[in-house]
């Protein structure tokens, strides 16, 4: 039956192109949308928060000077210079995206690493997750990716 | 539901999907109430209000060139302490979500009501700035379908 056939590779076809899409949307987006919850003091990562500046760090804030001249004391947003935020990226082919940090900071924040705390920016240990805030944003982009194709 | 001097909070009923036992549905909850937490601070962050239908006033130039190095968005952020304090607790229908730190109650309610019962309430009435929705408004679109989602997807991985 070769119309069968045809609407069978038609399928395969549009799932593919549609997983293409949903990769590209989520490169672009999903690294925006890390800076954009990082930036509101939000943790991407599930069940964590940020914890509150040091009353030393506050007082520099406070100073507004150098670096931290327009630093908000609040939320807490791991942002100072911009080098930490600026180095996230998505990574990978067309079957998966890799979420990566390149600057050297982000393991002393992830980890904590000295006098800084432990403020969880990546889910890389076991049984950690993406924040449902990320998960939602994401099942968002698939379902406009797949709108694209399925909806016409 | 209230939004008095003790609790700014808003329960939010989940209906217990059927097949789910106690302890999954505890866990339900629990994403809910991390969702919903997150989702409010994420509009807040961005200056919108997460309840539908409100709107935020910008912040004046000369508060906001004194308490924000001159940012006018508003986004209910000064120590950060009120909304470090929002949180959700389970309940026995769905969860409870707000501001319960007696600490932080009196602001919370402040600029959810507009400064009800406040000396200066006339004068103070048009900041108002509403986080957590009274008994008969919604959260914004987005956080309703966030939370439809999560269910969504919860049932679907507890019946595989």
């Amino acid at each position: 039956m070769p119309i069968k056939i045809s609407k069978k590779f038609k399928a395969i076809y549009w799932i593919e192109k549609s997983k293409e899409a949903f990769n590209v949307e989520v490169k672009k987006s999903i690294v925006e949308k890390i800076k954009d919850l990082i930036m509101k003091g939000i943790s991407p990562v599930k069940g964590r928060k940020f914890q509150k500046y040091s009353e030393g760090y506050l007082a520099a804030i406070k100073r507004n000077k150098g670096d931290f001249m327009g630093k908000p004391s609040s939320p807490v947003n791991l942002h100072l210079k911009g080098d930490l935020l600026d180095s996230l990226k998505a990574e990978g082919g067309k079957e998966k995206t890799i979420i990566v940090f390149r600057d050297k900071k982000a393991p002393w924040h992830n980890d904590g690493m000295g006098n800084l705390p432990e403020r969880r920016i990546l889910p890389n240990r076991e049984g950690e997750d993406w924040h449902l805030v990320l998960k939602v944003y994401i099942k968002n982009a698939l379902q406009k990716a797949l709108s694209l194709y399925f909806k016409k | 539901m209230p939004i008095n001097r003790k609790e700014v909070s808003r329960t939010i009923v989940i209906k217990r999907p059927k097949d789910l036992s106690e302890e999954e549905y505890d866990i339900l909850k629990d994403e809910i109430g991390d969702y919903v937490v997150a989702a409010i601070l994420d509009k807040l962050g961005d200056g919108e209000s997460p309840v539908e239908g409100e709107e935020f006033k910008d912040l004046t130039e000369k508060y906001a060139k004194r308490e924000k190095k001159g940012k006018t968005k508003p986004n209910l952020e000064l120590t950060g302490d009120m909304l470090r304090s929002l949180e959700y607790v389970p309940t026995d229908r769905g969860i409870k979500v707000g501001i319960f730190d007696s600490s932080q109650v009196d602001k919370a309610y402040g600029h959810n009501t507009g400064f009800k019962g406040h000396p200066n309430e006339d004068k103070l009435k048009k900041y108002k700035r509403q986080f957590i929705p009274e008994t008969k408004q919604d959260f914004d679109g987005d956080i309703e379908r966030g939370i439809d989602a999560i269910i969504e997807d919860f049932i679907d991985a507890y019946q595989d």
